[in-house]
């Protein structure tokens, strides 16, 4: 059976088109494990490291070499292995250097002071940059601490989303003009609002989804920030998580876009 | 009986010989024939891999693992400060890593020189296509004369 749709003539009026903008700025670092996953992940990264071949030092370290040197100073050759002795937590078996029973553990050659426990000597007299030790950031950024929500540099580990202050907190919407793609209308509307300092990526030029009013039509376009800020005249704008959009947003509209949102 | 014996060991010998590998070919020593490998006896090829620390130039680190013997690593340029990467940042200065070197003083002296030594051109301004495919083979090389008749072993013999 064909169902024929058709339009009331007496509706003139055509639903006005606008172009809502998700910028979302990707995680940077990975997530917070759980216990179980952290344990699941070292027993595996010790497996790995149990089946690991030897290290080739000789292909490395040439013999004769100062690098070999500083190599062999840092690792002593295994006990060897005398066919006369008993050796009682069982025979070493060797091979190019190391004992195959376990794993391979190697101390590297590094380019600061070191301390005998492997802390880091720092000698105050020589400012040389290039050879200090390297120590990862923390995954607490300054803006998380003093709770910055504009910041694009908090919560590193999950995605945040721009909203913007319009009479009440919203997703930066765009009226569209029929002329001009949708993508292209939120592109332009995000550069005057917010400048043209914003490198990002469009997903597509295509919308995700749309909800549908009474006399109006919403679609929304994906878009990833990759460098630059969001730097508005006289306008609040905040960077925020999934969970806390949920505060910002009306319920109801949240609820219909929750499931393009990252965690 | 022994005549029996000679004929077999003629055999034997005659499938040896069809083992021979031809000249060029590959030997390849009698452990590596290949073997039916048993359940549970099979081991990854896993090189020894070192847990390394790169600092990227922005200060941010990134842990990977690398076969290389070095468990900290610091990077100059990167794309954290390449102008290819962050087109809207004035601090940063494309800084060419070469431009000490010998080939980059070279050029600084004698750029001047590369505009005026442009050979055959076009009317249009352009190197005719013969020039381009020419700078290709390198330098010194003459063009093969079309139609020439070329050295040729074979019909030097035959003439003998």
């Amino acid at each position: 059976m064909v169902v024929i749709k058709r339009f009331n003539s007496t509706v003139s009026k055509l639903p006005t088109i606008s172009s809502t903008l998700i910028l979302s700025r990707n995680p940077i670092i990975t997530r917070e494990l759980p216990a179980f996953e952290q344990q699941y992940y070292n027993y595996q990264n010790e497996l790995w490291k149990r089946l690991m071949w030897t290290f080739p030092k000789w292909y490395y370290y040439r013999d004769g070499t100062l690098g070999d040197q500083r190599f062999k100073e840092l690792n002593k050759p295994p006990v060897f292995n005398n066919p006369k002795l008993e050796y009682t937590e069982g025979r070493p078996d060797i091979k190019q250097l190391r004992d195959r029973r376990f794993k391979q553990v190697i101390n590297l050659p590094k380019s600061y002071k070191q301390a005998e426990d492997g802390s880091e000597i720092v000698d105050e007299e020589i400012q040389d940059n290039l050879s200090r030790k390297i120590n990862p950031n923390s995954r607490i950024t300054k803006a998380d601490e003093s709770k910055d929500l504009s910041s694009l540099e908090r919560q590193l580990s999950k995605t945040l989303y721009l909203i913007i202050n319009e009479n009440g907190w919203k997703l930066p919407t765009f009226k569209s003009d029929t002329q001009t793609p949708l993508h292209k209308v939120a592109e332009e509307g995000l550069f005057n609002i917010g400048g043209e300092e914003i490198n990002y990526f469009n997903v597509s030029s295509k919308p995700c989804h749309h909800i549908k009013g009474s006399d109006q039509i919403e679609f929304f376009i994906k878009s990833h920030i990759l460098s630059g800020s969001f730097k508005p005249k006289n306008l609040k704008f905040l960077w925020v998580t999934k969970d806390e959009l949920s505060e910002y947003l009306n319920e109801d509209y949240y609820k219909q876009i929750k499931h393009l949102l990252n965690e | 009986m022994f005549r029996g014996l000679g004929y077999t060991q003629n055999a034997f010998q005659r499938t040896f010989t069809r083992g021979i590998a031809m000249k060029g070919d590959v030997h390849l020593s009698g452990r590596r024939v290949m073997r039916k490998i048993k359940l549970g006896k099979a081991r990854p090829a896993i090189f020894h891999q070192f847990e390394t620390l790169v600092e990227l130039s922005d200060g941010s680190v990134i842990k990977r693992r690398s076969q290389a013997p070095k468990d900290e690593i610091r990077m100059l340029n990167d794309q954290r400060n390449s102008t290819l990467w962050n087109p809207h940042r004035s601090d940063l200065i494309s800084v060419d890593p070469n431009a000490a070197g010998k080939v980059n003083k070279f050029k600084q002296r004698f750029a001047s020189f590369d505009e005026v030594s442009s050979g055959e051109q076009d009317k249009n301004g352009k190197p005719s296509i013969n020039e381009s495919f020419l700078d290709l083979l390198g330098q010194n090389v003459q063009e093969v004369a079309k139609g020439g008749k070329l050295f040729d072993k074979k019909q030097k013999n035959k003439k003998k």
